[in-house]
């Protein structure tokens, strides 16, 4: 068995909405709700849902700008949570993190050699002359001249703005990148480019991904296995081509299902919303069309019969194989 | 890439563009001249006394202004009184900015009890009507001007303390203070490189816009007799001095009064320019307001060489933005026709001016920047573009309507949902409003909102995203136009939501289509815009590729999507990634799309194409190939020839 | 609404308990010994003996702001020894002609502001925008007093239309007539430039609305301009300019204090700079205390105005 570079271990995270007036909290949002997955060393995991659904929340844990309010998140076996305190420039230098908006991910009055030479010095003690070596190469990795050092971010476009926000993410030879929507605020011939550099990155470097993307088929271009996740739970977990194509989950399903593709068009049909308001059970059976008397309890995440390579779902009535 | 400048060169140059602001700054350099080289000018010693000389009015000799009650000389006296009030003023507004900058940074960063801890202060202080806190402090510490700068300088910390953790807290959740931290930055660095460097700008426009007020509150606590001490003068107290004369010698109280109005007015003028440049929301040139339709500046008639079946023709469509002085185009020559009951896709990346089109079509477009500078839009034959306002207005929402793409942006935030439906079917019909609200209500259930009695009474903010965007199509829907223009209006929706909402309009579409036969009329028309191949395979029968301003292929959605001409639809479909079929995207199209108005000249693709050649730089005409395609492209003319 | 009101109402009290510590502090602050201070002329060593006894300054800060405190809430403002009464007497007798004064001050300044503001925007870079935009850059950089002193030297001494000073002409009959004729200059100097800040304000804000998408909105479904501009735009701009004319009332109250002295009002203010001057400390205490205490309420009102015209923050307070 494989070590796992990253567990979450039923990991939950609560937002405060409404503090009363002695500062206690009265109204809370569970974005994560005891999720527990893993990724090993080199490989690829794609995460999917929709907005809200806490995949954006799972990410920022993993990097440590949120605190999970239990549970446990562990990078090669250890026990993060006290990132600040010792190994914490190992960690930084191990997992680091792309964003989806381009633009905003850099900060507009830093030159890009005072962004990359900053990261350098604040995760590596390279001297001068190793930190632009350092730099050149990266650079070259994403594939950006080298000019583009005295430049500021508003001098680019999007496409070559994500690009710098890789060669920032990779430049202190990550082991794992956690990647936010990274294509999601490019044009289509745009996205393609990084897809693809995304790609080459990873088998040159052996970096792990763990792939945040609304996007099925964006994931399904990068990543051998991925998570379905609904309203801050895991619905469904497995090696991407068999999740896609034998799904089990009534919300995978309809996420598929609502794909449109070029020259498939969709099958459009009359939806019925029932409004339910009752926390407890299934999140999805407001909207599943198979909802009944069981779904109004918690649905576990078990492996599904049959099945080859881990697929897991959490559902009381799973949708029967397509034939 | 843009023309390589600092940002602070930038500043200056835009600076220099609000020709007020170079007046103010100009006047404020006088002023500040004048006062640096005071002490050695050949005036009278502003404090000794010459009673034989007391309360000369302006233009005596020896006394340009004339003299006060003392017989002091009153150009000299004013010359020092505004060294003095200037550097009050400004010692002042730097010790306010420094402390009140410092609490809100701190507080904004770190938040928690900290926040709330510094904030209730800074609140508590702002609980006072500011004067009178001034007046207090200085009732408490005796009057004199130290005192003074110290009261007028704690008073104004809260403003200060207030603006710049507003901006702080605006900027630590953006993703390059995030990335900061996660490259292992300190808070030390990440306030010190990432935020304060873009806080400044803040902290500068506070510091231009609040300049002019210290300066008055100073003059003010002068004037009360509770700053400047005699001899000592600023410009405050010899305001108060003057005071007692106003009957007799008006020119004593009427000068120094004088001196501050343009001193502060300079201020002012120099902060309002300060702050035009610097305020992120007022750049971008667009300062004016749009007007209720978009110029139009030919007065060509309906072309009318060939009588169209179309619903809506659009030929000939030019629309440019005017920045700077020049006019860039947008649109280009962009042609097409929407026939009845027909569903027409018009798709492209960004800033290919698919946006624009939609918007020009009921000279929308917003203008200025924007101008239609040729071409017609031809609803029934005829041209609506050239139509007065007011018939343009009876023709908006009745017979062409929209539906945009945000759809929280697009509502009335502090409309209800009733009030905004109600709204647009009481101007194209003459309903009774228990007649309208009934109808409202129908349209609401057709659009299949859950509950429509209880939504009625909701705001915008309240409904979920695919629930506003319902709200949206009812309201369009509402007086049954005949040409329905749908700009984006999926994209920002979750995937399954999208699907939700375009089933519904293609039911919407269907139903109008059947009813349209009873009825004798022509189904609804639909212009749909969107940058996904998929959705436009989804609903639309027909469809038009655009790039660069231009359509560059148009024809029917299927035979388009199985066998694109034009390279540059090739390539987009070649990059499109599709669900679940098992193939690699390899690496889309080299360069970006160019940017609005940053089109190349000749073939708009010519600089990303691979099958790009010299002839590919001359301008080239939408061709009409055998099978009904048209396609915009040299190398098809040849094949076609 | 109504709980939001209680809520409201409930804030108060923390913020008046602010600025009452706020209040005793910088008494407290005053360098060398307050009872010596706060007697002045009067202090002779029985006078002071017994004002340390009676203000409890040999006991701790803490138990002195709770002595202080408590008088308050019972009325008991202490006595100014300068005037030879008791502090609350003199209080009431200045609130009326203030808030008065405030008042029409306030109205001026809504109304001129809200109007001029709009037209300006409407109207934006023609001649009358031009024309309110100097008016009111001069409105935001002219001192108040020497406005008022222009005017007096205007509207006084050369037409002889106003009266230049207080309130009633002395010994006359105090009718209403003679009231408003001494109104006029005062409260029209101070709503003049207290409005000019809200015109710009309008301006601004109204130029930001009418560029959002739902203005584009309703132009889209036909509304006529005049509607688009007032029912939409306008709208969505009061709502966030209400705060702000809460916020005016703070420069009212404050300007009010020139402007009370430069037409001889008999207002807090004018009582104010006075007392200041002859540190009668304990009275400049309770007038900063009355006045803080009409500006939070002005705030309050202008809190539940917004609260009422704004369903977005009905929606997160609950």
């Amino acid at each position: 068995m494989p070590e796992h570079l990253l567990q979450f271990d039923r990991v939950t995270k609560e937002f405060d909405l409404r503090k009363n007036w002695f500062g206690k909290t009265s109204k809370r949002f569970r974005a994560v709700n005891e999720v527990t997955w893993q990724v090993e060393p080199g490989t690829a995991l794609g995460i999917v849902g929709e907005s809200g659904c806490g995949k954006s929340t799972m990410a920022r844990m993993a990097v440590g700008l949120e605190l999970p309010t239990s549970g446990e998140i562990r990078f090669a076996e250890k026990t993060l949570g006290k990132w600040l305190k010792e190994e914490a420039m190992m960690l930084r230098r191990s997992v680091q993190m792309v964003f989806q908006d381009p633009s905003a991910s850099l900060n507009p009055r830093q030159r890009i050699r005072e962004i990359l030479e900053l990261q350098l010095q604040q995760l590596t003690d390279f001297r001068a002359e190793q930190r632009m070596q350092r730099m050149e190469e990266v650079l070259e990795q994403v594939q950006l001249p080298l000019a583009t050092l005295e430049r500021y971010p508003h001098e680019f476009s999007g496409g070559q703005a994500q690009r710098i926000s890789i060669a920032r993410a990779l430049i202190s030879k990550p082991k794992l990148l956690l990647l936010d929507e990274p294509v999601s605020a490019l044009d289509v011939s745009v996205q393609a480019q990084i897809l693809l550099l995304l790609e080459e990155m990873r088998k040159e470097l052996g970096v792990t991904y763990v792939f945040i993307s609304h996007d099925l088929a964006v994931v399904e271009q990068l990543c051998p296995r991925v998570l379905v996740m609904y309203a801050g739970s895991i619905v469904e977990s497995g090696p991407t081509n068999q999740l896609f194509q034998q799904r089990r989950h009534h919300y995978t399903d309809l996420l598929i299902r609502s794909v449109p593709m070029p020259g498939k068009s969709l099958e459009l049909k009359r939806e019925e919303m029932a409004d339910l308001k009752n926390p407890q059970g299934c999140a999805f059976r407001n909207r599943c069309p198979k909802a009944n008397h069981q779904c109004s309890q918690d649905p576990i995440l078990k492996e599904v019969s049959g099945s080859i390579g881990g697929h897991d779902c959490a559902c009381h009535d799973p949708l029967s194989v397509a034939a | 890439m843009v023309e390589k400048t600092t940002p602070a060169l930038e500043f200056w140059q835009r600076l220099n563009r609000n020709r007020l602001s170079t007046v103010g700054l100009l006047m404020l350099g006088l002023i500040f001249a004048l006062c640096l080289i005071t002490p050695w000018l050949p005036l009278p010693d502003p404090d000794v006394t010459d009673l034989a000389n007391r309360l000369k009015t302006p233009l005596t000799s020896n006394h340009w202004l004339g003299t006060d009650e003392l017989g002091r000389d009153l150009l000299s006296r004013l010359l020092w009184g505004t060294r003095v009030s200037l550097v009050v003023g400004f010692v002042a507004t730097l010790a306010a900015a420094l402390v009140g900058s410092l609490i809100g940074l701190v507080a904004g960063y770190f938040q928690g009890w900290i926040d709330s801890g510094l904030m209730r202060g800074v609140d508590t202080l702002m609980a006072f009507p500011y004067m009178l806190l001034a007046l207090a402090i200085v009732a408490a510490f005796g009057p004199g001007l130290l005192n003074a700068l110290f009261a007028i300088a704690i008073v104004n910390v809260p403003f200060f303390a207030r603006t710049v953790r507003g901006a702080t807290i605006s900027l630590v959740q953006q993703e390059f203070v995030l990335a900061a931290r996660i490259g292992g930055a300190s808070h030390f660095g990440v306030l010190g490189r990432e935020l304060l460097p873009n806080i400044l700008p803040v902290i500068v426009v506070t510091i231009s816009t609040t300049a002019g007020w210290m300066i008055l509150e100073t003059a003010g606590l002068s004037f009360l007799g509770l700053g400047a001490q005699p001899p000592t003068a600023d410009l405050g107290s010899m305001l108060g001095e003057g005071r007692k004369l106003l009957f007799t010698a008006p020119h004593v109280s009427t000068l120094p009064g004088l001196v501050i109005l343009i001193l502060v007015i300079s201020l002012n003028l120099l902060g309002d320019g300060v702050r035009d440049v610097l305020d992120p929301r007022l750049r971008g040139g667009a300062l004016r307001s749009p007007q209720p339709r978009t110029e139009v500046l030919s007065t060509e008639l309906s072309s009318s060489q060939v009588r169209s079946t179309g619903k809506l023709v659009v030929r000939n469509l030019t629309t440019e933005l005017l920045q700077q002085g020049q006019a860039k185009p947008l649109l280009r020559n962009v042609d097409f026709e929407l026939r009845p009951g027909e569903c027409l896709g018009l798709v492209g990346e960004s800033g290919c001016g698919k946006s624009v089109t939609a918007l020009s079509l009921a000279a929308l477009a917003a203008s200025p920047p924007l101008q239609i500078t040729s071409g017609t839009v031809e609803l029934d034959g005829e041209d609506i573009l050239r139509l007065p306002l007011r018939l343009l207005q009876d023709i908006r929402g009745k017979r062409v309507s929209y539906i945009f793409q945000d759809p929280l942006a697009t509502l009335n935030p502090v409309l209800t949902i009733g009030e905004q439906l109600i709204q647009v079917i009481r101007r194209h019909q003459s309903l009774t409003s228990k007649a309208s609200c009934a109808e409202a209500l129908s349209l609401l259930s057709k659009v299949r909102i859950p509950s429509p009695e209880t939504r009625m009474k909701a705001y915008p903010h309240q409904l979920s995203g695919g629930m506003r965007q319902r709200v949206c199509i009812a309201i369009a829907l509402a007086n049954r136009p005949e040409v329905l223009i749908a700009d984006e209006p999926t994209t920002a929706l979750d995937v399954t939501i999208q699907a939700e909402v375009l089933s519904l309009l293609n039911d919407l579409r269907q139903t109008t289509l059947e009813n349209s036969q009873t009825v004798q009329r022509t189904g609804l028309s639909v212009l749909f815009i969107t940058h996904d191949l998929g959705v436009v395979s989804t609903i639309c029968e027909k469809v038009a590729v655009m790039y660069a301003g231009q359509i560059v292929e148009f024809g029917e959605t299927q035979s388009i999507l199985e066998s694109p001409e034009h390279p540059y639809t090739q390539a987009l479909l070649a990059c499109t990634l599709r669900l679940g079929a098992n193939h690699k995207v390899l690496g889309g199209i080299p360069g970006t799309p160019p940017p609005p108005g940053g089109y190349p000249s000749g073939c708009g693709f010519n600089t990303r194409c691979n099958s790009a050649t010299s002839i590919c730089q001359e301008p080239v005409n939408l061709i009409q190939l055998p099978s009904g395609r048209q396609v915009r492209c040299v190398l098809k003319q040849d094949a076609n020839a | 609404m109504l709980r939001y009101t209680i809520h409201r109402l409930l804030l108060t009290i923390p913020v008046l308990v602010g600025i009452s510590v706020v209040v005793f502090l910088i008494m407290a602050l005053i360098p060398g010994d307050p009872a010596t201070a706060i007697l002045g002329a009067f202090a002779t060593p029985e006078n002071t003996t017994k004002l340390r006894a009676e203000l409890g300054l040999d006991r701790p800060l803490i138990e002195q702001y709770f002595t202080w405190a408590s008088n308050l809430l019972s009325g008991n403002f202490g006595r100014s020894y300068a005037l030879n009464r008791p502090v609350l007497d003199e209080l009431l007798e200045r609130l009326g002609p203030t808030l008065l004064l405030a008042g029409s001050a306030m109205c001026v300044c809504v109304l001129l502001g809200l109007i001029s503001g709009l037209l300006a925007a409407v109207k934006q870079y023609t001649w009358v925008d031009q024309g309110l935009t100097l008016f009111t850059l001069i409105g935001i950089s002219a001192p108040a007093f020497w406005l008022g002193l222009m005017a007096v030297s205007l509207f006084t001494v050369q037409l002889g239309w106003l009266p230049a000073s207080g309130m009633y002409t002395p010994y006359g009959d105090e009718s209403l007539g003679d009231l408003l004729v001494h109104l006029v200059m005062p409260a029209i100097t101070l709503g003049l430039v207290a409005s000019s800040v809200i015109a710009r304000l309008t301006r601004t804000s109204m130029l930001e609305q009418l560029r959002q998408d739902y203005v584009r909105t309703a132009r889209a479904k036909g509304e006529r301009e005049t509607a688009a501009v007032i029912k939409h735009a306008f709208r969505n701009a009061l709502v966030g300019l209400i705060p702000v004319l809460g916020l005016q009332a703070g420069f009212v109250l404050g300007g009010a204090v020139y402007i009370e002295t430069v037409f001889q009002w008999p207002g807090i203010g004018r009582m104010l700079v006075n007392a200041i001057s002859t540190r009668d400390i304990l009275l400049v205490q309770g007038g900063v205390m009355i006045v803080a205490t009409i500006y939070v309420l002005f705030n309050l009102l202008a809190d539940l105005i917004q609260h009422a015209l704004d369903p977005r923050i009905q929606q997160s307070h609950g």
